[in-house]
């Protein structure tokens, strides 16, 4: 009864491996590290479903992942720019080719709804009201239905990439009773409150706030090259190439209407370990973010190197450690710096991330050789400086530790480091430093948070230092809303207290300037300011590390996320 | 068939499993004396990856934080011990407590008079009430000892209050009402079982900052259920017997009557429970750290060992040496476990 | 049992429900970031598209206003009669930490005084020494010790005489603030009723009315996404319990029979070996195992939403019930070998092989039905569990069942799932254990022989 037992156990596991072997197709299989959750046009879950969502919809303009140079994609050229005193008109002509799947053209119309979309009460669009804040009206052209003229408010260079940077929706399928082309955008804007009482608004939101919008794939249809096929929840969404898509039959401009794979799967798979052991079976034609060793080995290791290529381009996420300026403890630069003298930065390069990171003195990446301060020495790693500069900031050396005199009372010099939990890298970051303090008697208490409780408490302010990443971009040096002090009080973005009115009119100056040079010379300012002040201690942009199967040919991988153009890819059988 | 069981000797496997528990929490305390004397692991990043049995000073070889293997997991055992012992006692100690005064008071045995129960809840409102008040007049003073001060005081007032309103002046106050205590717990151990332990551990360390005392108290607020359910249980069977009814007819009183008849009954299941329940919060313990969740980063874990070493074969003795560890101490405690429980039945 | 009996207990079980519920509810409201518009949270994490703090303070209490989560909480709080107080006076934002620190310390009226004094210096007073004042006195009021108190009050009367003449009246006014004090009635807790317009009350009507409420992150009903992780839950369990069930069965039976056999031997050693591997290790190796083999976790594409048959049949949901199997099977192998091994050894057995059967048989008819009564208990137990999710095995297969559902919800803030499935799960467990019970009844060998 045993042996039968055994026999129906090891059956059932040969069905298994039976029923599914690797299929031979020509699909181009990704994997995603986590569901997308939810693909509604306003509240996508996360960065994964904007990364679905770039091949479903389209926006006016788009960065090439190749050069990252801003290129037209729906619409037929860059924009025209205007600028009185206090407004900038950006003016857009679409493709005339452009067409939505029912064969309708693309109009300024649908530009004026998506518009009014990220606007609109009682929809799950903050997000998008925020970013968009700045867009004030949009003037349709009445003789050419494909024309029109953003207005936006102030003027800074990256309003040629924003004011351009949103999907494009199409109206007859999101709004069919036409609620919104009902009512202007400008008005939308003005009557926010009164209009979120009417009825019709309500019905509105009541239609979009809808799951069938969130997650039928039936109803997600742009004018994007791919359609949905299918999207098993947490496991895998499918996508097909359009038979007859319109941009097809498009002559000029063509270099970002391209879209070479006949079928994507994004294959989901949480789990680092579970998706390292889909990448050896080759299940997965992409990987990104592998863990350092498995990348380090299968580097070195014939059996993979024969069916993958490897690859480690730049990324423009920062990591740094941010401090409190806004607590008694770290008010004055001078300890800030003395802190910023604890940090190892070449050796957490090389044990941490094994070499692939780029060490840098600020925000902005090495690679921007116009903008980076190159001639900046790094603070180093230097305990004594640190201890002198403690002891030029008042704090006095006991036998436990750092002790100052403060308004009548006793500072001791303890530290708390909130870091994401979960996030290996920044545990060991957080070790290593907790150990480098420790050597001269500064405690340090670790605290691994859930990043929500990380916003919660970096939003009040209730912090001494954190570990964080910055999504930093080549495409955009406006660095008010992080960095003035105007943001600095609860709910503003400027979460380590940064900055004096010197720095504020640098940054104010920045946002402004659009000639390379001065630009140049002002951001040089900055980082020097920024080392000074020491709110903010780099350590290093990380490197992305992709696997990528030698089945697929023009490979052309990216600083920018997602970090590889897919659409360029072809895949050989 | 059968023959009559005497208490055997030690088995060759116990005898072992007694010995490694015992190197277990020597390794424990070991560390433990090392950390009061400031001496932790150390991260030497550039003595990272050596492999085991080359060099004496790193013998089963450095991580890739170039810490210490043999030192990692001797840290590691105070972490466990840590998770698995303290915890588990006190649950068991929870669970004993809850589960005897259940059985043994039922759903009629507390009543208490409706006056002294309003007495109380009017003395508890009055104790919420005046608390900021008497934060505000001893602001000088520390808030744990504000607390400590004014709890102490509002019981040397209240206790006597209570005590001396034996006979209301109101009618309705010398009314009985009888509170269902096993019934009410009953309730709790229901909601409380609703959820898988791995689950709700997972769910409720969410809400606390990482530490190794918030999880030991996390542990011990999940896993009392079970000594609770037994010893009830057994107290309710042991009620039946005979020479519970003679101890009560005698007058003898309950704590002796529970130290001297029921304890060496409910003694050996609850060895069993804690044996097999410490088991499994070893493994759960490494499972939490082995997702990441529930330790802080500088407390080390074999778990966390695990889920760094995962991705690779290459460094083969860091996934080896926790795991024998680990697999060491759960089979250990469940072979003592299987002793029990084979002498409870015995 | 009499209808009142009844009715008695289903009053107390649906109290235990609202109990239970309620607090979930309550609780969930206080996890961190529930009140910021999802997406918003993290704006300081990227330079691109980000906003000031003016939009962002707009946008958010907009946002509160839509869910009505600007509402209290509950149907009354407790509130020191003179935070009320200072409330009363309707400061600006930035004010109203330290004016409620001075209401409370020094009382209403000079409190007043000197704010309104503020307002005025603020209009003509240049921005940094706005700035210097106030982050002054945002430390006076965050501070708690007595000296601190009292030297920053100084610090501030030193910076308030310094600064140029015709802000003497502020001066004076911070002065008569700290000479007065607060009546000692300000530190008394107020019971400050709210009324129906609360959170809690809207969402308990929803609730009483049947509405569960939809996930706020992707608009579904709960019932709806409560049920496909079910699904999911339930094929997997499935796939788990059942071969765990025969294997056990046949595993128990065959070591009773055979106690000698070197097989028994070496297999219930196996067997309490597997018990104590913790469950990640056995989830990764038979993963691991899996893919080295050539396997792939591809589920085939399906239109609409696959039957439970469908889902069984794919590779993920198959290796976890593999898995689970492998978790439940000695536990309940060895559970069951006992009880049948203390059965085998009773009387009565003894006395069916003494009339003749074999001890096959006689083990089968007789010693089997004892046995199981107490695997039962056991059995509804080890259903609670799979049912909640076995977390380990759909983290590493990426499979949505119940259990990773409730930690994405309650990492995601959707409370209306995480009510949800609290719900479902007490609902479920009381079926099972009142299924068990009745099953008791019916199988117990005694129950039978008394009818």
């Amino acid at each position: 009864m045993t042996r039968t037992c055994a026999k129906s156990l090891s059956l059932l596991f040969i069905w298994l491996l039976s029923c599914s072997s690797p299929s031979p197709d020509s699909a181009v299989r990704v994997r995603l590290a986590q569901d997308p959750e939810s693909l509604h046009p306003l509240s996508y879950g996360n960065a994964n479903a904007l990364q679905i969502f770039n091949l479903v919809y389209q926006s006016l303009l788009t960065v090439d992942l190749k050069d990252n140079s801003v290129q037209p994609l729906l619409a037929a050229g860059l924009p025209q720019v205007r600028r009185d005193d206090s407004l900038a008109y950006f003016t857009y002509t679409i493709r005339p080719e452009a067409r939505w799947d029912n064969g309708s053209p693309i109009t300024a119309a649908d530009v004026a709804f998506s518009l009014k979309l990220l606007h609109s009460p009682l929809l799950d669009n903050e997000r998008w009201r925020a970013q968009y804040h700045f867009i004030k009206d949009i003037q349709v052209n009445k003789e050419n239905p494909t024309s029109f003229t953003i207005v936006c408010s102030g003027y800074t260079p990256e309003m040629k990439l924003m004011s351009g940077d949103f999907f494009v929706f199409p109206a007859y399928q999101f709004d069919p009773k036409g609620t919104l082309a009902a009512v202007s955008y400008s008005l939308i804007r003005q009557k926010f409150d009164s209009l979120s009482q009417t009825s019709t608004f309500k019905e509105f939101a009541a239609f979009l706030n809808n799951p069938s919008i969130a997650t039928d794939t039936a109803t997600i249809k742009g004018s994007g090259p791919y359609q949905f096929i299918s999207w098993n929840a947490g496991q895998a969404v499918m996508l097909d190439r359009k038979k007859t898509w319109w941009a097809d039959k498009v002559a000029t401009n063509k270099k970002t209407l391209i879209a070479n794979p006949s079928r994507i799967v994004f294959q989901i798979i949480p789990d680092n370990a579970a998706a390292v052991l889909a990448l050896k079976a080759r299940q997965v034609d992409l990987m990104d973010n592998l863990p350092l060793v498995t990348f380090q080995e299968m580097k070195k290791d014939p059996a993979y190197t024969q069916h993958f290529n490897f690859y480690s381009p730049l990324s423009y996420d920062l990591v740094y450690m941010g401090m409190n300026g806004t607590n008694p403890l770290l008010k004055d630069k001078v300890t800030r710096q003395a802190l910023a003298h604890l940090v190892n930065v070449p050796q957490v390069i090389k044990t941490i991330q094994g070499g692939l990171a780029t060490p840098t003195v600020g925000l902005i990446h090495p690679k921007e050789k116009e903008f980076y301060h190159g001639s900046l020495p790094p603070f180093g790693f230097d305990p004594e400086k640190a201890k002198t500069l403690l002891k030029q900031a008042g704090w006095q050396e006991s036998s436990s530790g750092w002790e100052r005199n403060a308004n009548g009372r006793t500072q001791r010099l303890e530290l708390e480091l909130l870091h994401r939990a979960g996030n290996s890298e920044f545990e060991s970051f957080a070790l290593l430093f907790q150990q480098n303090a420790k050597a001269i008697k500064i405690p340090v208490t670790l605290r691994a948070l859930e990043s929500s409780q990380i916003s919660e408490r970096l939003k009040a302010r209730n912090y001494d230092l954190f570990l964080r990443t910055l999504v930093s971009t080549p495409l955009s040096y406006n660095l008010v809303p992080i960095l003035h002090t105007s943001n600095a009080a609860e709910g503003g973005s400027n979460i380590t207290g940064f900055g004096t009115p010197n720095t504020d009119q640098l940054l104010e100056k920045i946002a402004q300037e659009e000639r390379t040079q001065e630009k140049a010379a002002l951001l040089k300012q900055l980082q020097e300011k920024m080392q000074e002040e020491s709110n903010f201690v780099f350590l290093y942009f990380m490197q992305n590390k992709l696997a990528i199967s030698k089945q697929i040919d023009s490979v052309v991988v990216s600083s920018l996320k997602p970090g590889y153009d897919l659409l360029r890819f072809t895949k050989r059988k | 068939m059968e023959k009559p069981k005497t208490p055997s000797p030690l088995a060759w496997k116990e005898k072992l499993a007694f010995l490694w528990l015992v190197l277990f929490t020597c390794a424990a305390g070991l560390s433990q004396v090392w950390i009061s004397l400031g001496y932790d692991v150390q991260a030497v990043p550039e003595e990272a990856y050596r492999p085991p049995f080359r060099l004496m000073q790193h013998l089963l070889g450095t991580d890739q934080l170039g810490r210490d293997v043999l030192l990692y997991l001797i840290h590691g055992c105070r972490t466990s011990w840590l998770l698995a012992f303290p915890p588990m006692a006190l649950a068991t100690l929870v669970g004993i407590l809850s589960g005897t005064i259940a059985a043994t008071l039922g759903n009629n045995g507390l009543k208490i008079s409706l006056g002294k129960l309003f007495l109380s809840g009017l003395l508890l409102l009055a104790l919420f009430y005046f608390y900021p008040l008497f934060q505000w007049s001893t602001r000088q003073w520390s808030g744990a000892f504000q607390f400590a001060v004014y709890i102490g005081c509002a019981l040397m007032i209240s206790y006597p209050l209570v005590k001396v309103s034996q006979k209301s002046f109101f009618k309705w106050g010398n009314k009985k009402v009888t509170i269902p205590v096993d019934e009410g717990l009953q309730k709790i151990i229901g909601i409380w079982a609703t959820f898988p332990k791995l689950l709700l551990l997972l769910i409720l360390t969410l809400f606390t900052p990482f530490s190794i005392l918030t999880l030991m108290f996390w542990i011990c607020a999940t896993y009392w259920v079970l000594p609770a359910r037994v010893s009830r249980g057994m107290v309710l069977q042991l009620q039946k017997e005979s020479y519970y009814e003679t101890a009560q007819a005698l007058g003898i009183p309950f704590k002796r009557v529970f130290t001297h008849f029921m304890w060496p009954q409910l003694k050996g299941p609850l060895l069993t429970n804690f044996c097999f329940a410490a088991s499994g919060l070893l493994g759960i313990g490494s499972t939490l750290a082995y997702l990441g969740i529930g330790l802080p980063a500088d407390v080390p874990s074999w778990g966390k060992m695990l889920a760094n070493a995962r991705f690779s074969l290459e460094a083969w003795w860091l996934i080896a040496f926790p795991s024998v560890v680990l697999l060491a101490s759960i089979f250990s405690l469940q072979v003592i476990g299987h002793k029990f429980s084979s002498q409870a039945k015995a | 049992m009499t209808l009142p009996q009844v009715s008695l207990r289903v009053l107390k079980f649906f109290f235990t429900l609202w109990f239970t519920v309620s607090c979930v509810f309550l609780v969930s409201r206080l996890l961190p970031s529930v009140n910021n518009p999802r997406g918003l949270a993290d704006a300081d994490s990227t330079v691109y598209g980000t906003s000031n703090q003016n939009t962002l303070q707009k946008i958010t209490s907009d946002y509160l206003t839509r869910t009505g989560y600007n509402r209290p909480l509950f149907y009354f709080s407790f509130q020191l009669k003179g935070l009320e107080t200072a409330e009363n006076i309707k400061p600006m934002a930035e004010a109203t930490r330290w004016l409620s620190a001075a209401v409370l310390r020094h009382g209403v009226v000079p409190s007043q005084a000197f704010y309104k004094e503020w307002q005025n210096w603020k209009k003509t007073a240049p921005p940094e020494k706005v700035n210097q004042l106030q982050e002054h006195l945002q430390r006076w009021a965050g501070a708690e010790l007595n000296e601190e108190i009292s030297s920053l009050k100084k610090m501030i009367s030193r910076f308030l005489q310094t600064t140029s003449s015709d802000e003497n009246s502020l001066s004076k006014t911070w002065g008569k603030l700290i000479s007065q004090n607060a009546p000692l009635s300000y530190h008394l807790p107020l019971l400050r009723w709210h009324g129906k317009d609360n959170v809690y009350h809207a969402w308990l009507s929803g609730l009483l009315q049947g509405d569960l409420g939809t996930s706020t992150v992707d608009y579904k009903p709960v019932y709806q996404k409560i049920g496909s992780a079910l699904h999911v839950s339930v094929g997997l369990g499935l796939l788990g319990l059942l071969p765990a069930l025969l294997a056990s069965y046949l595993l128990g039976f065959a070591f009773t029979l055979h106690p000698t056999s070197v097989y028994t031997s070496v297999l219930r050693h196996f067997l309490y070996f597997l018990d104590s591997v913790p469950g990640f290790m056995i989830t990764l190796v038979v993963f691991g195992i899996y893919f080295l083999a050539g396997g792939s976790l591809l589920v085939p594409f399906s239109s609409g939403e696959p039957d439970l048959l469908q889902t069984m049949g794919t590779p993920p949901v198959l290796l976890g019930g593999l898995c689970i199997a492998f978790f439940i099977i000695p536990h309940l192998t060895l559970q069951f070998y006992h009880s049948l091994q203390t059965q085998s050894r009773s009387l009565y057995t003894r006395t069916a092989m003494a009339k003749g059967l074999s001890y096959r048989r006689s083990l089968r008819v007789h010693a089997l039905p004892n046995a199981l009564v107490p695997i039962l208990t056991l059995l509804s137990e080890v259903v609670i569990g799979l049912v909640s999710g076995v977390l380990i095995v759909e983290i590493t297969f990426s499979l949505q069942g119940i259990g990773s559902l409730l930690v994405k919800s309650i990492l995601s803030n959707d409370y209306p799932v995480v009510v949800g499935i609290t719900l479902f799960l007490l609902v479920f467990r009381l079926a099972v254990t009142t299924f068990t019970d009745f099953l008791y009844l019916v199988l117990d060998p005694r129950n039978q022989s008394n009818t």
